[in-house]
């Protein structure tokens, strides 16, 4: 007896929620044009927004690993002392950057390769001079 | 000098997977918050009686998905989103509390108690007749306050399981309760709506 009264009471519940579930589906079917539009413009200022935020997070997310890069660097920099430098190279100078800035010099740079092999030919007979004396 | 160029190759390769994956998830997430929107305006509704507030609510919601859950499988997507939705309904109610407690204390109406314009706001009932269109509509507004009068928890349960059709682990992990909980709340809102709605609705 009881076994049946659970039954029709499962039936008459399961027979309310489908018509609960009918009009609420038509109430969803009848949004209008206007509410549709909204809903639909939310949603992709919501992913907009959401992708902004996402691409900021992946540069934040690279910013300690360039902070220990960096200070990395800074470490070696100060633990190795400064870079050696060649004593015989004098300084530049502000003559040098005159000189650099003169026409004339212009000239000169074009034919750089020039009065590198003269230099050289140069040095090589100062050598040959040297090494002679010596021996 | 290979092994550098290698390594670059490697390094694009990696960055337009990550794209091209990114691009897939975005386009996922948006086939199913347009799937889920809907409902889910009609549940923020119900739960706050004001469909302006309702838009708003299910916006955060899709925004609080996208930021923070987006990795999360496919099937988490649904009570997810409304487990925020549920939270930000409850926040909703929290605040409104407040500002009634505020207008009461200044003496002034919260104006809730401006009436829908339901002919400006009636939709276009497409192959419905006028009376289908008006029982429909009829029964939905009896639904939904009966709906409306329900303690929180019933109405939540209730309104993921028949509305948004969740089955009981759906809606336990959206309310945030066991699954014990979430078929007794159901259970009574059940009861409690045939007895609030009648005979005659059914």
């Amino acid at each position: 007896m009881n076994e049946r009264n659970d039954k029709t009471a499962e039936i008459e519940d399961q027979s309310f929620v489908t018509k609960a579930k009918e009009v609420f589906d038509q109430s969803v079917q009848a949004l209008d044009a206007e509410t549709q539009s909204r809903l639909n413009r939310g949603r992709h200022e919501a992913l907009a927004h959401a992708a902004t935020d996402i691409s900021h997070g992946q540069w934040l997310r690279w910013a300690p690993a360039t902070g220990v890069a960096a200070a990395a660097v800074v470490a070696v920099v100060v633990l190795t002392g400064r870079p050696p430098v060649d004593e015989l190279t004098p300084p530049a100078t502000a003559s040098d950057f005159e000189i650099l800035l003169d026409q004339e010099s212009f000239e000169m740079l074009e034919e750089l390769e020039f009065y590198s092999w003269i230099g050289l030919e140069a040095d090589l007979d100062g050598d040959m001079e040297t090494n002679g004396n010596v021996g | 000098m290979s092994a550098c160029t290698c390594q670059i190759a490697l390094s694009w390769t990696r960055e337009q997977f990550t794209g091209t994956t990114e691009l897939q998830r975005e386009q996922e997430l948006n086939r199913f918050l347009a799937e889920v929107e809907r409902r889910a305006l009609r549940i923020a509704e119900i739960s706050v009686r004001d469909r302006d507030e309702a838009l708003d609510l299910v916006q955060e919601a899709m925004i609080k998905l996208v930021r923070n859950y987006a990795d999360r499988p496919d099937n988490e997507w649904t009570p997810l989103f409304y487990r925020i939705l549920q939270n930000g309904v409850r926040d909703w109610h929290r605040r409104q509390a407040v500002r009634n407690r505020v207008m009461v204390w200044f003496g002034r109406s919260t104006g809730d108690d401006d009436e829908r314009d339901l002919v400006a706001s009636a939709p276009d009932p497409a192959g419905r007749t006028p009376d289908e269109y008006l029982e429909m509509q009829d029964a939905m507004e009896s639904l939904e306050l009966a709906v409306a009068a329900l303690p929180r928890r019933q109405k939540e349960a209730f309104m993921l399981r028949t509305f948004e059709g969740l089955d009981v682990a759906g809606t336990a992990a959206s309310m945030g309760c066991s699954q014990g909980s979430v078929k007794t709340h159901y259970s009574r809102a059940i009861h409690s709506l045939r007895e609030i709605l009648g005979e005659h609705w059914q």
